[in-house]
C-alpha cells in the first residue's frame, strides 16, 4: 500500500548550508533535482537534473558563474533552466530548457515546490524557527530511507515504540503507557499529538544532557503539518517541579525522494547548555545512533511489506489515533 | 473539573506557546481517558462520543454532522 505523493506542496530537498557553489544532486517526488547558489544574488536554484541532450546528470557538471555546464557535451543552462549555449552550432533548439522548481530558503531549511509552479505560495510553507534562532543550539543530519514516507510518518505520529525500539536511548515504560490526546485541523492539514507523563523515568538522553538524575515530567507535544514538517516540542523538569525547564525542539522533514525512497531530514535543537560543546557532541551522536534505529526498522519492515502480497490487513489501536489521521490527510492531499 | 479538562487546560497552555501556525478553528479532537482505553471524541461541533476504536472514531468525527445531534455536546 504505497501512499500517493501530493505534488503541489512544499518540500524540505536540503539544509540551506548543504547548498552552495558546489553543484548538490537530490531527488524529490520521483524527480531528480540539482541545487546550488547564486553567485549574483545567492537565492537557491533548482533545476531538473538531467540535460536535455542524453540525459546526463546536471549535479555531476559544473558551474561557470551561475550556469550549469554540462559534464557531457557541454550544453550550458542559466538559473532559469533556459539553455543558452549547445555545442558547435548557432542555433540553439526551442526545446533546450530543463525546469526550473520554485525554491524558497526558509528557517535554515530550503523548500522546493514539484507540483504547478502558479501554485507555489511561500506563506503555506510550515515553519521551524527554532532552526535559525540563535538562543538555540541546533545539531541535525539527514538519512535516506528505503521505506514508503508513510511509514516514517506511522513512525513519528506514534511515539510509544520509543519504548521498544529505542529502550535505554530516549524510550522509558511511560512512553508506551500514557494515554494521548490528538487533535487534528483537517482544513489546515495539520496534527497534533500530546502525551504527558507527569512522573517518567528520565532516558540517557536527556539525564546525560541536562544533568537530570531522578525522575521527571516529560512533556511530548507533536504538531505535524502534512506533508513535511514534523515538530516535537519537548518540555522536561523534574518531577514535582516546575524549574528547572528544559526545551527541546526535535525536528523532521519528511520528503519522499521516489517510490518506497524517503529522506529523513532531523534536527536537535535545545535552550539549555548552550555553550557546552560535550553536550553538543553528545546529542547529535545520540540522535544519530536512534534515527539508525528508525532507519534500520522501516528499511526491515518494508522489506517485510514488500513481500506480503496485495491487500494485506494491518490492525489499529489507540495509539495509532494521530497516524491514522496522518494518512487520511496525505490521501486527501495526493488527490487535490 | 474533570481530570480530562484538566488535561485540556495545560494542552491549551502549552499549545498557547507552541503553535507555529494558525488553525481554521475547525477542530476535532480524540481524548485517549487515561486508565482505560476508552477513546472521547470532540467534534468541532460540540458533539462527543465515546469508542474504543480509533477507525471507528474517525469515521464518527468525519461523518459530522451525521449522527451528532443526538449525542452529548459541549456547545
Amino acid at each position: 500500500m504505497a501512499t500517493p505523493f501530493a505534488r503541489n506542496q512544499w518540500y524540505v530537498a536540503a539544509y540551506a548550508g548543504e547548498v552552495g557553489r558546489e553543484l548538490l544532486g537530490r531527488t524529490v517526488l520521483g524527480e531528480p533535482l540539482v541545487l546550488y547558489r547564486a553567485e549574483q544574488d545567492g537565492s537557491v536554484v533548482a533545476l531538473s537534473d538531467r540535460c536535455v541532450h542524453r540525459r546526463f546528470p546536471l549535479s555531476a557538471s559544473r558551474l561557470d558563474g551561475d550556469r550549469i555546464v554540462c559534464g557531457y557535451h557541454g550544453f550550458t543552462y542559466d538559473t532559469s533552466g533556459t539553455c543558452v549555449y549547445v555545442p558547435g552550432q548557432q542555433r540553439i533548439p526551442r526545446t533546450a530548457r530543463v525546469a526550473a522548481y520554485p525554491a524558497a530558503e526558509v528557517d535554515s531549511l530550503v523548500w522546493v515546490w514539484i507540483g504547478d509552479p502558479q501554485q507555489a505560495d511561500e506563506k503555506l510553507i510550515p515553519r521551524a524557527p527554532h532552526l535559525a534562532d540563535p538562543d538555540m543550539v541546533t545539531v541535525r543530519g539527514m538519512e535516506p530511507v528505503d521505506c514508503d514516507y508513510g511509514l516514517l510518518v506511522d513512525n513519528l505520529l506514534d511515539l510509544s515504540h520509543e519504548t521498544y525500539l529505542h529502550g535505554g536511548y530516549i524510550g522509558t515504560p511511560e512512553v508506551a503507557e500514557t494515554p494521548i490526546s490528538t487533535e487534528v485541523d483537517e482544513a489546515a492539514g495539520v496534527v497534533r499529538v500530546s502525551r504527558h507523563m507527569m512522573d517518567a523515568a528520565c532516558p540517557p538522553f536527556y539525564a546525560r544532557s541536562t544533568g537530570i538524575d531522578g525522575r521527571i515530567t516529560r512533556l511530548q507535544d507533536i504538531e505535524y503539518f502534512a506533508p513535511c514538517l514534523y515538530l516535537l516540542h519537548s518540555r522536561i523538569t523534574p518531577v514535582g517541579q516546575t524549574e528547572p525547564a528544559f526545551h527541546t525542539e526535535i525536528t523532521y522533514a519528511i520528503t519522499p525522494s521516489a517510490p518506497g525512497k524517503v529522506y529523513d531530514f532531523w534536527a536537535v535543537s535545545r535552550d539549555f547548555a548552550r555553550e557546552d560543546d560535550e553536550v553538543t557532541k553528545f546529542l547529535h551522536d545520540f540522535n544519530h545512533t536512534v534515527v539508525m534505529q528508525d532507519v534500520d526498522a522501516l528499511n526491515l519492515l518494508q522489506k517485510a511489506l514488500d513481500s506480503e502480497p496485495a491487500g494485506y490487513q494491518e490492525l489499529s489501536i489507540n495509539i495509532d489515533t494521530g497516524g491514522l489521521a496522518a494518512r487520511r490527510i496525505l490521501s486527501r492531499l495526493a488527490a487535490a | 473539573m474533570t481530570r480530562t479538562a484538566h488535561v485540556s487546560d495545560a494542552m491549551n497552555a502549552i499549545h498557547a506557546t507552541n503553535q507555529t501556525a494558525p488553525l481554521t478553528g475547525q477542530i476535532n479532537r480524540i481524548d485517549w481517558e487515561p486508565g482505560s482505553d476508552l477513546l472521547r471524541g470532540t467534534c468541532h461541533c460540540g458533539a462527543r462520543h465515546v469508542c474504543d476504536d480509533p477507525i471507528a472514531m474517525w469515521a464518527w468525527l468525519l461523518g459530522h454532522p451525521e449522527g451528532h445531534r443526538g449525542e452529548e455536546s459541549d456547545a
